[in-house]
Parts: structure tokens; C-alpha cells; sequence
């Protein structure tokens, strides 16, 4: 018992330091070490105005000054990625813009390495999306990440082709596709759903296919080895 | 009244008329686009066919070749028809299910014959023996799909008429296109397994942690209340399925919150072994008001208490109110890339919503010592010149043969663009090349993971 609280104690104290000694040690001047509001000046101000100009919320100069059109710039950054809208570039919207601070996070950022499947640039990324939502909206999130998954493995899978666009528009394969539900805007879950599963979170267990019992018309379907059932969807290999 | 009946009688005439040729020129638009798609599938097919011919004619000329140069130019076109011919197939409409063995041997062809040209060397007895047997298979396909071609021809055969049947699940079994490519599919499956020895890319290396007893339903249930335990003592199990078929066979509970009867949690066990490998808990998360350093040491806290130490931070992702932390295993300064696990955290309470674990229940086990014969400069030596060295460590990851293989991983830079370059620190094999992408534009995942 005793040694257990010395353990909370040690991890207590492991806390406070990281959130508060660590942040005062380092160095203001690097982005993301310190918090940055209207009437600051730094190179740090330059990184976050460079970053704004670059994704087309700030349009003014780079000037180290956080000023007037700075805020308004974060401000509309901050709205549009769901962040507060406090108009101070804290540690939600310095990770929002990519900027770590050192000692936060390490650096450079492993996870695009470590992450199991090839082959999904930003526009792809779009095309899961709108599958996610032709195909599953509505259903629970684990599901829609389940049919990203499946989009995936079937990518990876030697016995389908090689690219995300073909395997989405391989005639016969998506029932949204060929509707044209593909086509509608998918919303924000079906995006995350599909992030998700990019970074290699799969719920439907290595499944390569899925279907609607209640819509399905072939045969051939439950013929296939089933793995599970999520939402409406029952999932085979 | 007899001029109303004749104003009617002419006003019907011009509707009649009207809507006659309203309708036949939208029969015309359709036919026309139907046209156009019956093209784009023709097209496909027809270049499958050109595909499959050539394969087996560059194969041929691989197996007489003398000299290493023109050894190289065949089998690297064998590479390229192979490829396009994947992807032409997966553009003819005859249902994803009727192509999947066909698609995997022309992916085997490709996996071969790069392998084989990436040596650099003329191909080996061993090699000749597996291009010989590949090239009677090539051909076998190639003249089935011949004589498909032969028939679409004689027949007129259209592809969108088939398309349409199926799609209406009137699939004509007497089609003698589908029946011809099924029995391809049945052929190509007999085809007898090649050993392609040493040198053929592993999709995916088998889950060599994974090997312990079986353990029983309520052994495994018990596992994933004690997981749970950040949810309370009294979780009420909604449901409990044993899956059989997965990639790895598992017991997949779902709990219901013991607060919001509505709000439940899915967490499943591997059936060897006994390990949690993933958990996800359905909760919209409120606007985040938790700073992402905080959510980290929520997400090392819940790992800790699972028994789950010696992890490094690889990366963090923020977004819908959540981060999610990606971790891997590391022991005497050694990253293990194999060894993976992520934990989602809420950031308007800092509750971990989700943990997915696949990589350190599939490959986390005791290891044997991993000693490399190079030291950091001998390493370091084997790259490219121009690049600004910003970083090594130590790093296990797979290679191409699926083997965990220890490296060099050196953060490199050129311009502004950056990557992980990995030498084995025992051959000293320049292993990948990992270009960085960066944070938050989605990322474009090289996998150092995946061999």
C-alpha cells in the first residue's frame, strides 16, 4: 500500500514537472513553447503566420506581429478545425498547425511510418471518405471505420487492384458507387472514421468483404467465411 | 364547340408529338452514353487479353536470354504487363468475387519476376525452374482469355448488358463469358503453389506472439472487465460472440456503461493467449477543453495500469475532440516498430475512448538479443551523400521477407523534404526509405511496418 502511493506520488510529481517546469524551461522563442496572443512578436509568430498563409486563412504579411489580421486568422483556423475559438495559438492549435513543442512531442513524427497501409494520399483520403458515407452513414462508428478497413484490406490484398480508386470504382464492388450515393458530400465522422483506418485501426478483422443481409440479393455472399457483425453489416473474409 | 374540339384535337397532336420526340432523343442520349461505358469495358478487356499474351511472350524471351541486360528488360516488362493487366481486369464488370484468384496470380507473376530482376544477376537454375512453371501458367490463362475474346467478338458480346443483369442480380448462368472466367478462376487455383524461396514480399508477417494456450470464454470475459476497470466493477455484458474466422481468432464482448445503459463498449480478447487487442467505446466527445499533454499522460496512466510500460510516443493526431497516441515497445534504446498500439482519449474528460493493440499482441513477445555487427559511421557511410543527417536511432522493423530485421533508422533531409532511411545494422542492406509527411494534412503512410 505504502509502495503504491509512493508511486502515485512519483507519477504526480512526473506531471507537474512535464506540465510545468518543462514548458518555463524551454525556450520562448521556439513555436510551440510558449502560448501566443495578439501584440506578441517572434519567430514563432512567423511560423504560425507562414503556416496560415499557406493553408489560405491569413492574408497578410509576415511579420513577426501578431496583430489584427493574425487573430482574425487564427480565430477563423480555430472555427474551422473545431477548435476553441480563443483567438491564442495554445497547444491544441499549435498541434492543430503541426507545430510540436519540443519537449511535448517528439520529433519527427513516426507515426506515417509506423502505419501499415501504403497508398492513401490526401485525395484518396477524400474518396474512403465519401465511401464511408455512400456506404455507411448511420451506421455506428466503428462500423463506418469497418468499411474503411475493408476498402483497405482489399488494397493490401493481392486479389484486388493495386490503387484506392480502383478498388472503389471496380464495377460490381460498391453498391454506393454504383448508385451514385458515392457522390454525395460526406460529413466530418466519415472522415475520421476514415483517418482511422488509414492509421490502421481495423474493427472488421482483416474482413474483405460485407454485406446487408436484409438488402443483399446474391447467393454467392454467405458463402463466404463470416467474421462479424457490426451495425447492419455482417463482415467476411 | 366544333372549333374547341379541333383546338383540343391539335393541341394533343403537338403533345403527342412533342413528348414522341422528347422521348426518342433521350433514348438516343442513353444509348449514346451506354455506348460509351460498353467502350471503356471493351477497352479493358481487350487489353487484359493483350496483356496476359504479352506476359507470356516476354516470359519467353526471359528464358533465352544470355545476358543479364536483356535478361533484366524482359522481366521487367513481365513486371509492367503484369501490373497494367491487374488493373485492366479490375476494370471489367464481372463481379469482384469472379476475379479474386486471377487478380492474385498476376500479382504473384509481378512478386516473382521483380524479385528475381531486383538481384541484378541472370536468373539462377532455382529461377528458371519458377519462370518455366510460371510461363506454362501465364499461358494457360492467357489462352482462355483468348478465346473469352474470341466469343465477345463473334457474339457481340456487350459487357454493360451483363453489367445491368447482375446488378438486378439476374446474372444469365448460361453467360459464357462469366461461365469462361469462373472456370479461370477454378483453373488458376489448381495451378500447384510456387516456392518462390527467399526472395518474394510477405503481404503481411504471420503473428508470431501469438502462439500460447487457448483460453476459455470466461477466462477471456474476466480479462476484459479487468480492462475495463476505468468504467466501473458492475459492467452488464450485452453480448458475447466467439470469431472463428478473423486474422486472429478472438472473443468479442460488448458492455454496457454502468451509468448510460445506451452507451456500450466493444472490447475484444484473442483467444491465444488471452491479450486485449482492441477496445472501442461509442461516445461523441463535447467540445475538447483537455490540452493534449494532459490527454498523453491520461493515455501512459491507462496504459501503466494495464501493464503496459516501456513505450516510446511515436506520434499524436488531433481531431473530432479526440487524440489519439500511437506507441511502440522499446528496450535498451531500441524502438520495436513491430510492437504498435494506439489510445484514442477524449478531449472534454480525458476518458480513453479507444485502445487498438493489433501490432503488440501480434508481434510483442521476449526477443532474443539483437546485436549488429556495424557500428553508427560504417552505417552511416552506406548513404546517399547528399543528404543532412538530422538523427539515428536503433529500430527494429520487418523486411522485405517479413523478418524482424535491427536497423539504422537515420532521419535524414534534403531540401525541405525529410525521411527515414533504414540500414541494417548487420548487413548493412539499405532496408526503406520512409518519406515524412507532415502533420495534420492527412498523411501518406509509406509503412515501415509492412515489410
Amino acid at each position: 500500500m505504502q509502495s503504491k502511493r509512493m508511486v502515485a506520488l512519483a507519477i504526480a510529481l512526473a506531471l507537474v514537472f512535464v506540465l510545468v517546469v518543462v514548458p518555463t524551461l524551454a525556450e520562448a522563442q521556439v513555436p510551440g513553447t510558449r502560448n501566443l496572443r495578439q501584440g506578441d512578436r517572434g519567430p514563432d509568430v512567423t511560423e504560425v503566420q507562414r503556416r496560415l498563409l499557406r493553408w489560405g486563412y491569413y492574408f497578410g504579411p509576415i511579420s513577426s506581429l501578431f496583430g489584427a489580421q493574425t487573430l482574425a486568422a487564427v480565430q477563423f483556423f480555430q472555427r474551422r478545425n473545431g477548435l476553441p475559438i480563443t483567438g491564442i495559438v495554445g497547444p491544441l492549435t499549435f498541434a492543430a498547425l503541426g507545430i510540436r513543442a519540443p519537449r511535448a512531442v517528439p520529433a519527427p513524427d513516426r507515426t506515417a511510418a509506423v502505419t501499415p497501409q501504403g497508398g492513401v494520399d490526401r485525395n484518396g483520403m477524400h474518396l474512403l471518405a465519401r465511401a464511408v458515407y455512400g456506404e455507411a452513414r448511420g451506421e455506428p462508428f466503428e462500423g463506418q471505420v469497418a468499411v474503411a478497413a475493408v476498402i483497405l484490406n482489399r488494397l493490401r490484398s493481392q486479389k484486388f487492384p493495386n490503387t484506392i480508386s480502383a478498388v472503389i470504382y471496380q464495377p460490381l464492388a460498391f453498391t454506393a458507387v454504383a448508385d451514385g450515393q458515392f457522390y454525395l458530400t460526406p460529413g466530418s465522422e466519415a472522415y475520421r472514421a476514415a483517418q482511422l483506418a488509414v492509421n490502421g485501426w481495423d474493427p472488421s478483422g482483416g474482413a474483405l468483404y460485407y454485406f446487408n443481409p436484409r438488402t443483399a440479393t446474391s447467393a454467392w455472399i454467405w458463402t463466404r467465411p463470416y467474421i462479424k457483425t457490426i451495425g447492419r453489416h455482417r463482415f467476411l473474409r | 364547340m366544333r372549333r374547341a374540339v379541333w383546338v383540343a384535337g391539335m393541341l394533343a397532336v403537338v403533345v403527342v408529338a412533342a413528348s414522341l420526340y422528347w422521348g426518342f432523343s433521350q433514348t438516343r442520349v442513353k444509348n449514346q452514353l451506354l455506348t460509351r461505358l460498353e467502350n471503356t469495358y471493351q477497352r479493358a478487356f481487350h487489353d487484359l487479353a493483350f496483356n496476359l499474351s504479352a506476359i507470356d511472350a516476354e516470359l519467353a524471351k526471359a528464358a533465352v536470354a544470355g545476358t543479364e541486360e536483356q535478361a533484366m528488360i524482359r522481366l521487367a516488362a513481365v513486371w509492367r504487363q503484369a501490373y497494367v493487366a491487374q488493373t485492366n481486369l479490375g476494370q471489367v464488370p464481372l463481379g469482384v468475387a469472379n476475379l479474386e484468384n486471377t487478380e492474385l496470380f498476376l500479382a504473384r507473376i509481378g512478386d516473382a519476376v521483380f524479385s528475381i530482376a531486383s538481384r541484378g544477376t541472370l536468373p539462377t537454375a532455382e529461377d528458371r525452374q519458377v519462370l518455366s512453371m510460371l510461363r506454362t501458367q501465364a499461358r494457360d490463362m492467357a489462352n482462355t482469355v483468348a478465346t473469352v475474346q474470341a466469343t465477345v467478338l463473334r457474339d457481340n458480346m456487350r459487357w454493360t448488358d451483363l453489367e445491368i443483369r447482375t446488378l438486378n442480380d439476374r446474372a444469365p448462368r448460361d453467360s459464357q463469358v462469366l461461365g469462361k472466367f469462373r472456370a479461370l478462376e477454378d483453373q488458376v487455383q489448381q495451378f500447384p503453389e510456387i516456392t518462390f524461396g527467399e526472395h518474394v514480399n510477405v503481404a503481411r508477417p504471420a503473428p508470431l506472439a501469438v502462439t500460447a494456450e487457448s483460453v476459455s470464454a470466461g477466462v477471456a470475459e474476466k480479462t476484459a472487465r479487468d480492462f475495463l476497470r476505468h468504467l466501473g466493477a458492475d459492467l452488464r455484458l450485452v453480448s458475447q460472440v466467439e470469431v472463428v474466422e478473423a486474422e486472429l481468432p478472438h472473443f468479442s464482448f460488448v458492455f454496457a456503461h454502468p451509468v448510460d445503459a445506451n452507451r456500450h463498449t466493444t472490447i475484444e480478447v484473442v483467444r491465444n493467449g488471452g491479450r486485449v487487442f482492441q477496445m472501442f467505446s461509442e461516445r461523441e466527445p463535447r467540445a475538447a477543453v483537455i490540452e493534449v499533454g494532459v490527454a498523453e499522460q491520461r493515455a501512459k496512466l491507462f496504459l501503466a495500469e494495464r501493464n503496459l510500460m516501456n513505450l516510446e510516443l511515436l506520434g499524436v493526431e488531433i481531431g473530432g475532440n479526440t487524440a489519439i497516441f500511437t506507441f511502440c515497445y522499446t528496450e535498451d534504446g531500441i524502438l520495436f516498430y513491430p510492437d504498435l498500439l494506439r489510445v484514442r482519449v477524449a478531449l472534454d474528460n480525458g476518458e480513453v475512448l479507444s485502445y487498438e493493440g493489433n501490432g503488440f499482441v501480434m508481434y510483442h513477445r521476449e526477443r532474443g538479443n539483437f546485436v549488429g555487427q556495424m557500428g553508427i559511421a560504417q552505417a552511416k557511410a552506406g548513404l546517399n551523400p547528399d543528404l543532412l543527417v538530422n538523427g539515428v536511432q536503433r529500430v527494429i522493423i520487418f523486411d522485405r521477407q517479413g523478418r524482424e530485421v535491427l536497423c539504422y533508422e537515420f532521419a535524414v533531409q534534403r531540401g525541405t523534404e525529410k525521411f527515414l532511411i533504414f540500414i541494417n545494422a548487420t548487413t548493412g542492406r539499405e532496408e526503406n526509405i520512409v518519406r515524412l509527411v507532415e502533420y495534420p494534412q492527412p498523411m501518406i503512410p509509406a509503412g515501415i511496418f509492412r515489410p
